[in-house]
């Protein structure tokens, strides 16, 4: 279902978020930008998930943000199944965001405290006007598809634990049965043996609903086991983007090889055998990025080339594309 | 050969409102000089109380240290006086916690806060500590260590920060380093970094270090000896390989196969069922059985203790027997 052929469902142009940076206190006046993504562009298809990596501050839940239209990209076009999103507004636009929904980070946060989990999972259902007469019922099935027992529809988030709240959370994005859910880190303040639990839950959603996924987290051995294609993003910038095993196995750029090494592996015979890049300091401000390659500041084997001339996103083979003078 | 600590059925509780809560229940074990134990457990499993009870830090209330003896060089440190207590805090034993931020005075400079410890723990003049301060910051990697001495927490970098918590660990040149996730807040390259640095110096200066973390894979890297810890108790320790390799107690099993290995992607994640118990209500027999796939009448009932199963390899299961030789 998610080879080449399968038809695209987003496609994101150019897409740019940039922060205004402020300041005085009488007279506020724009300084500067912080450039949180910065001309990206990709496809997604029908029924696959695409995996986003980056450490934090890349630009990545910027990225979701910008996609869904949470908050107006500063510039860019972001389409779903043909329709241009950052063209819409008020109700065209309300009635497009039943088909993309949103799954957060901090189960804590992401619910209303007030709210019992059975409201928390009607309210999308009143906004949009849906399964009229049947709610209680739909909300029971709901509860029922994330393995929540439905006689707990009159509990409050603070009644539940970790793991329950995140699967209130996937079957709140669920209830207005969407095509493409954005999943922004959602096992990343849970447990090991709870994060399994949940990623085998979307496994699952996935393959019954045909859903198709951006899943952005920065735990790298978790993308590589629930995407399809990878994108790896450094300082606004996707810098590789690839099939899952490709990028994996043989990734080209230096950031995404630093990367990759940098990820500690549960084996210790295969820890003390193997190699690592490991980058000297710290990203670079993204209101103040570097000349030429955003990655020239920590790159191991930048040349002169790098601190000049901005390197573009190319298909070096097929499928796999890098932003890097030195693979292209 | 005397263990340089030596910790003995060792027992804190928190008294909440809503109960006694068993945080750590009757844990022995021992560290030698100059070696590396990883402790692994998930949130709430009493990793970080234990540590806290080894310098008596637990905050009371609601915590209190109620049995046990902690021998560190031949002396129970329950038994010392606070005067004496505070000799053996960050002179023989140090801790680096999991957020720096938090751990450091935001309103005092770096410099003067590592100073502090020195002018306190080793009588130093103020130019000694500051000389001696601009050595430690050059120790652990910091750039320019002079001027930064001058520098206010805000000014750091997270990565920088938790440097800087490391250089102040080793101030007073202790014998134990105790890491209580020191890279939890940090991104896989600075993570990578820090783990690099920690066993370099522990390499160049002898120290034994006790590193906790949930992270199978940053325990895979740096440590010799791993315990296991669950709801309180110990439920499996072993040298590093056989941890990984021939483990034995369900949970350790359980929290390897949740675990995506990077080195392979796609095949469906085995979660552990449920959750943690809570360590409010009495638990009569294992506190795994409620989740474990292998448990026997037996196991509802009596409480299994921590037993050799071979050469430095102790597991607490009624079924231990049974487990062994099974892959993971």
């Amino acid at each position: 279902m998610t080879g080449p052929e399968a038809p695209e469902l987003v496609r994101v142009e150019d897409l740019k978020q940039y922060y205004p940076v402020n300041r005085g206190v009488l007279f506020r006046r724009q300084v500067g930008a912080v450039r949180a993504v910065d001309g990206i562009s990709f496809r997604i298809r029908k029924g696959e998930t695409l995996g986003l990596v980056g450490e934090s501050g890349c630009g990545k839940s910027s990225t979701g943000r910008a996609i869904l239209q949470l908050q107006r990209p500063t510039a860019g076009r972001v389409f779903l199944d043909g329709v241009e999103l950052t063209e819409l507004k008020g109700r065209d636009l309300r009635r497009m965001r039943r088909r993309m929904q949103m799954i957060f980070q901090d189960p804590y946060a992401s619910l209303n405290p007030r709210m019992t989990a059975g409201r928390i999972l009607s309210e999308p259902l009143e906004i949009h006007q849906l399964a009229r007469g049947r709610r209680k019922e739909r909300v029971r099935e709901l509860m029922g598809l994330v393995g929540l027992n439905p006689g707990y529809a009159d509990r409050y988030p603070h009644e539940f634990s970790g793991g329950q709240r995140q699967r209130i959370g996937i079957a709140r994005a669920l209830a207005l049965q969407p095509d493409f859910i954005i999943c922004d880190e959602p096992v990343s303040a849970l447990d090991v043996s709870i994060q399994a639990q949940v990623i085998n839950l979307l496994e699952d959603l996935q393959e019954r609903f045909g859903l198709t996924y951006l899943f952005i987290a920065h735990d790298l051995s978790m993308v590589r086991h629930i995407s399809d294609r990878v994108a790896v993003m450094y300082l606004g910038r996707i810098v590789e983007l690839a099939d899952r095993d490709d990028l994996y196995e043989g990734p080209l750029h230096p950031y995404t090889q630093a990367l990759i090494s940098a990820v500690p592996l549960p084996d210790p015979d295969l820890e003390s055998r193997r190699s690592r890049t490991v980058l000297k300091g710290d990203p670079p401000d993204p209101a103040d990025p570097p000349a030429g390659c955003n990655f020239c500041t920590r790159c191991p084997v930048a040349i002169d080339r790098c601190h000049q001339e901005d390197p573009l996103l190319q298909e070096v083979r097929p499928g796999h594309w890098a932003a890097c003078h030195l693979v292209a | 050969m005397t263990h340089l600590l030596e910790v003995k059925r060792l027992s804190a509780r928190y008294y909440t409102p809503g109960g006694v809560v068993r945080a750590v229940d009757s844990i022995s074990y021992s560290l030698d000089q100059g070696e590396t134990l990883g402790l692994v457990g998930e949130s709430g499993c009493g990793k970080s109380a234990s540590a806290l009870a080894l310098l008596r830090l637990l905050p009371d209330p609601p915590g209190k240290i109620v049995g046990g003896e902690i021998l560190f060089d031949g002396r129970d440190l329950l038994k010392l006086g606070d005067e004496e207590m505070r000799k053996i805090r960050w002179s023989e034993i140090a801790m680096v916690f999991q957020d720096p931020l938090a751990s450091l005075n935001p309103v005092l400079t770096i410099g003067f806060q590592i100073q502090e410890v020195l002018r306190l723990h080793e009588g130093m003049t103020y130019r000694e500590s500051r000389n001696r301060t601009g050595e430690l910051l050059g120790l652990v990697g910091i750039p320019d260590p002079e001027s930064r001495l001058d520098q206010y927490p805000h000014e750091f970098s997270g990565g920088m920060r938790q440097r800087a918590m490391i250089a102040m660990a080793l101030a007073c040149n202790p014998r134990v380093l105790i890491a209580d996730e020191p890279t939890t807040a940090l991104d896989v390259t600075l993570q990578a970094q820090i783990v690099d640095l920690v066993k370099e110096l522990q390499q160049k200066l002898g120290m034994a270090v006790i590193w906790i973390s949930h992270d199978l894979g940053v325990i895979a890297r740096l440590a010799q000896r791993v315990m296991v810890m669950y709801a309180g108790v110990i439920v499996e320790e072993a040298d590093v390989r056989a941890l990984y390799k021939t483990p034995r107690h369900p949970y350790t099993r359980g929290l390897l196969r949740a675990t995506p290995h990077a080195g392979a992607g796609g095949e469906r994640l085995v979660s552990i069922p449920g959750q943690p118990p809570d360590l409010i209500e009495e638990l009569p027999g294992c506190p795994f059985a409620p989740r474990c796939e292998h448990t026997v009448e037996r196991c509802r009932r009596e409480v299994p203790a921590l037993e050799p199963v071979g050469p430095a390899h102790r597991v607490s299961c009624w079924e231990k027997d049974q487990l062994a030789g099974g892959a993971v």
